[in-house]
């Protein structure tokens, strides 16, 4: 039954390949209690919600509802290759797809905090990119 | 370029449209702490700091990865990247240079899973601060539509809105009953923060966090202008012999909001309670006298001071209540 908490809860677990042992030791719960909570015979609490789903990287509200937070997306404007990436791109002979996905990855960092300024990459940088990212994009 | 100033103005105002408040600092800020008493509320009303924190990361949707060893580091990025979220691995060699945080939107999200990682570097000195940089990332959803995030970036202790997502973390998750209720401890039989209290009320309510911000929090929380110092010997470029001096000023909000300051390389004087502990080598508190600092006479303090087995002292001067 994975439309439950207690089948939801088990799922996930299952899928990030966590015996209940690993999981209840990250969450501060006792094997049993875990059990329990993944049978349906008991009704965890807030504080032990908190706790599971946050050893699980998941949220409250998808453990008692199944509800995830909503998909919004920005819309993908067009490409614009900026000058440094094209030139490693020629210097590498990188194909379009391998371009875009490497700036694809730059731009999963939506954040940063650092104490220096963030320059922008130069086509030395992009290359060293590739290079570190290549194993993965294949 | 944006000037920082008028960007601070732009972010606040759009918080306060996010938020549906007045964009004024304190108002924005009152509203976030609403929000997050209500999404604390909703789990238990006795959340500690620690569980606030981690509420909040749950309702913004924000895993947290905190890695404490360059080996932690690449082992999280290498099970990022084979999971197809590469964004950690384009900024590898920046986590080594300077960087604090980044916060990556995954490209793969399975059922279930949250939709921002924040990644804190806790390696080496960085450790203190993961308590702080944590609720930091956590607090910046709170401020802006976080699907709506572009590329932000900050820069450590130069940009404003930095300045205030700091307090607005702080106030976020310093606060509910149990830090209320137990804030009241950190005060000696003097009436003003002692350091030995401010450390008994970490190691007891939020151990994971830096004494300096527990002691801005509870000075916070009791309206006191208080400076957090981390004092250590060091040459000047017209003294070459290594004297105590300040090395970190931490203001708390009524100090930075009265412009109460001890500048940094400032000469710790003799007279100081720093000083004695120093010399001491055990924790000293008494009178301050401020002018001995600065050359203007007239304001006094109250010092706890606590040395750090060789390495120099930590302390807090307490200034009178200013509201």
């Amino acid at each position: 039954m994975t439309n439950t908490p207690g089948g939801r809860l088990r799922k996930l677990r299952e899928g990030q390949g966590l015996t209940q042992q690993t999981l209840a030791e990250r969450a501060g719960l006792s094997v049993s209690f875990l059990s329990e909570i993944e049978n349906g015979r008991r009704n965890p609490s807030g504080r032990v919600l908190l706790s599971l789903a946050s050893a699980l990287g998941t949220t409250i509200d998808f453990l008692l509802r199944g509800i995830e937070p909503p998909r919004r997306e920005k819309a993908r404007g067009p490409m614009v290759v900026p000058p440094e990436l094209a030139a490693a791109a020629e210097r590498a002979g990188l194909s379009l797809k391998t371009v875009r996905a490497l700036q694809d990855a730059y731009s999963q960092v939506v954040a940063s905090r650092g104490a220096e300024p963030e320059r922008e990459p130069t086509a030395d940088d992009w290359l060293a990119m590739y290079r570190a990212l290549q194993r993965f994009m294949e | 370029m944006v000037e920082p100033l008028y960007a601070f103005e732009r972010k606040l105002r759009g918080a306060a449209a996010h938020l549906g408040c007045s964009p004024a600092e304190d108002s924005v800020v009152a509203a976030c702490v609403e929000t997050a008493n209500e999404i604390a509320g909703r789990i238990d009303s006795d959340l500690s700091p620690s569980e606030r924190l981690d509420a909040l990361a749950d309702h913004y949707s924000v895993s947290l990865e905190v890695v404490t060893t360059t080996a932690s580091l690449d082992a999280t990025v290498e099970r990022y990247a084979r999971a197809g979220e590469l964004g950690f691995l384009t900024r590898r060699q920046r986590f080594d240079a300077d960087l604090i945080a980044a916060i990556l939107r995954r490209r793969f999200v399975e059922e279930g899973q949250r939709r921002f990682v924040a990644m804190i570097d806790a390696r080496e000195h960085r450790r203190a601060m993961a308590f702080h940089s944590k609720a930091h990332e956590v607090a910046h959803p709170a401020l802006e539509p976080q699907l709506d995030l572009d590329f932000r970036e900050e820069i450590s202790k130069r940009d404003p809105w930095e300045s205030f997502v700091d307090r607005v973390a702080s106030e976020m998750v310093f606060a509910g009953r149990p830090w209320t209720s137990s804030v009241g401890q950190v005060l000696g039989s003097s009436g003003y923060i002692e350091l030995s209290a401010v450390r008994n009320l970490r190691e007891t309510m939020v151990p994971e966090a830096s004494t300096t911000a527990i002691a801005i929090a509870a000075a916070g929380s009791l309206s006191r202008a208080a400076l957090i110092l981390w004092c250590c010997p060091e040459v000047s470029k017209r003294d070459p012999v290594p004297t105590l001096r300040v090395l970190q000023v931490t203001p708390s909000r009524a100090a930075f909001a009265s412009a109460t300051f001890i500048h940094r390389k400032c000469r710790v004087p003799d007279s100081s309670p720093i000083f004695a502990a120093w010399q001491s080598g055990q924790s000293r508190s008494g009178l301050e006298d401020i002018g001995t600092w600065v050359g203007r006479p007239g304001q006094m303090g109250w010092t706890s001071a606590i040395p750090a087995a060789g390495r120099g002292v930590q302390a807090v001067i307490n200034f009178a209540d200013t509201r």
